[in-house]
């Protein structure tokens, strides 16, 4: 299975007590999906090229999907997986 | 509850290595090799990957010489931000077991962990946790040791790697630590180790089992400290973090991306070198040094050191690397090309003293300078200002030795 990290827009809620959640992913085709929930915030390694991103899971479309930030460089990426 | 300390010593895989392949994944599974910079083929292999270990390629030697011992090894430049990103993170894992974290380089750490037991459970449960949350959250792997002092833990998490926990405890150390080459022992280098040979030793159960009184007769009170690190009885305590160590010396060694052969070339790096060394003199609050040491490292990897004093004290660079010079001439290196060279100072006069009198002019104005090009560093880097005769080598002179030289292991023992 090969892993392709695809660097995404994303719309962001800051939080008034701190903390970030992503409410949208606009792909470059110009759909948009709207994130439902994000259930967990972690940090976890990706497959592909990233120092300690951090590992949001969404709920996008009724289904779980992991959306990544990187701190170092204020950047929201998905791993599109070619099988 | 054991009352014995409860030791780890966690130790990162590879780390520069796998760090690299945090960043490029697709080099998993290739032999690759961490170098300085790669212009002119002339970068240094500085760390490894496993597979690159495997073919016999070395830390130290040049990039072109690993590439024929492993034809298909890669070099990838270092990255130090990236590492020390990767080294924090991992720390402030450690941080959520214990507050008695001691560093030791970028890559491994001491953990007491004996007053942590209670709330996370024994040493090796400790450790199994701590293995698998920077894993988990990092990507990377340690091998953690685990027994009741520092230099056993330290002598376990070489015993299994990668991604291990091993343990050696009162029960098994005469199985396991004790079988060991006694050059395993930290701070045995070849030198002691042939020393030791020539006694018959050969494993850490030979010294522990020597007789102490001899083993002092033969290498002095550094015989008495082997022993008790052999027989498990080190007593040296982890620090606390940000815990500071009373400083005896400071110094700072680089590699130079080339060999390099001229007079004037080693002296420019001296410069670089003593003016890094006068900044965090400085920072220290320790006064001026009386004494410099330098190490110089020749192409052939053979090591070379040397100590002389400073005309008075002193934290000038200028006279720092003046006096360093004076000792590379009189050290025997037969015209080598050098690899690396190092400078470190020590014999502080201590904190300030208020005589106005006793200090020459000429010395107020060298340190005025001195002060005034830190805080520029300080405010625009350490790029921003540099001696004009480092100019003479862009490359050298971009090295950030200071501010990119975070990686310099202090002794365990002192």
């Amino acid at each position: 299975m090969q892993y392709e990290k695809v660097c995404v827009e994303v719309a962001a809620k800051f939080l008034r007590d701190g903390g970030m959640r992503p409410t949208a992913l606009f792909w470059d085709d110009g759909r948009k999906f709207a994130v439902e929930r994000v259930k967990y915030i972690e940090p976890a390694p990706s497959h592909v090229s990233s120092v300690l991103p951090v590992r949001y899971t969404c709920l996008i479309e009724g289904r779980e999907k992991y959306l990544w930030f990187e701190p170092e460089e204020l950047r929201w990426f998905v791993e599109v997986i070619h099988p | 509850m054991n009352t014995k300390r409860c030791i780890l010593h966690s130790d990162l895989n590879n780390f520069y290595a796998s760090v690299e392949m945090l960043k490029s994944p697709a080099l998993r599974g290739v032999p690759i090799a961490v170098t300085g910079s790669m212009k002119d083929r002339h970068g240094v292999v500085l760390a490894k990957n496993m597979l690159a270990k495997r073919a016999g390629v070395q830390t130290g030697e040049v990039f072109w010489q690993a590439k024929r011992k492993c034809p298909d090894l890669v070099a990838v430049p270092a990255d130090f931000p990236a590492y020390v990103r990767v080294s924090q993170a991992v720390r402030k894992i450690y941080a959520r077991y214990t507050d008695r974290i001691e560093p030791f380089g970028i890559d491994e750490c001491w953990l007491d962990v004996t007053g942590s037991r209670l709330l996370f459970g024994e040493g090796p449960a400790i450790a199994e946790s701590i293995r698998e949350t920077v894993l988990k959250e990092c990507g990377v792997t340690v091998s953690v040791g685990v027994s009741w002092n520092k230099i056993f833990a330290k002598l376990a998490s070489d015993m299994k790697k990668p991604n291990a926990v091993s343990v050696i405890s009162p029960e098994n150390y005469k199985e396991t630590a004790w079988k060991l080459p006694a050059s395993d022992l930290l701070y045995v280098g070849k030198a002691t180790a042939r020393k030791l040979s020539l006694l018959g030793i050969a494993t850490i159960g030979d010294i522990a089992r020597y007789d102490e009184g001899k083993l002092i007769q033969e290498l002095g009170k550094w015989g008495k400290v082997l022993y008790e690190y052999a027989n498990g009885s080190d007593s040296s305590p982890v620090k606390e973090m940000g815990e500071t160590r009373e400083v005896k010396s400071v110094g700072n060694s680089l590699t130079c991306y080339r060999d390099l052969e001229e007079e004037d070339e080693i002296y420019m790096l001296f410069l670089l070198l003593a003016d890094s060394v006068a900044a965090r003199l400085l920072e220290s609050g320790m006064g001026r040094a009386r004494t410099v040491k330098i190490v110089v490292t020749d192409r052939d990897l053979g090591r070379f050191g040397k100590q002389g004093q400073l005309e008075g004290p002193s934290r000038n660079a200028k006279e720092i690397a003046d006096c360093a010079m004076k000792l590379f001439r009189a050290l025997e290196t037969k015209g080598k090309p050098i690899r690396a060279l190092g400078i470190s100072v020590c014999e502080f006069s201590g904190a300030e003293q208020l005589d106005m009198f006793g200090r020459t002019e000429r010395e107020d104005r060298l340190e005025r300078a001195d002060g005034a090009v830190a805080k520029i560093r300080e405010k625009y880097g350490n790029g921003a200002i540099k001696r004009a005769t480092v100019l003479k080598d862009e490359r050298l002179s971009e090295m950030d030795i200071k501010g990119a030289h975070i990686i310099h292991p202090e002794g365990h023992h002192d």
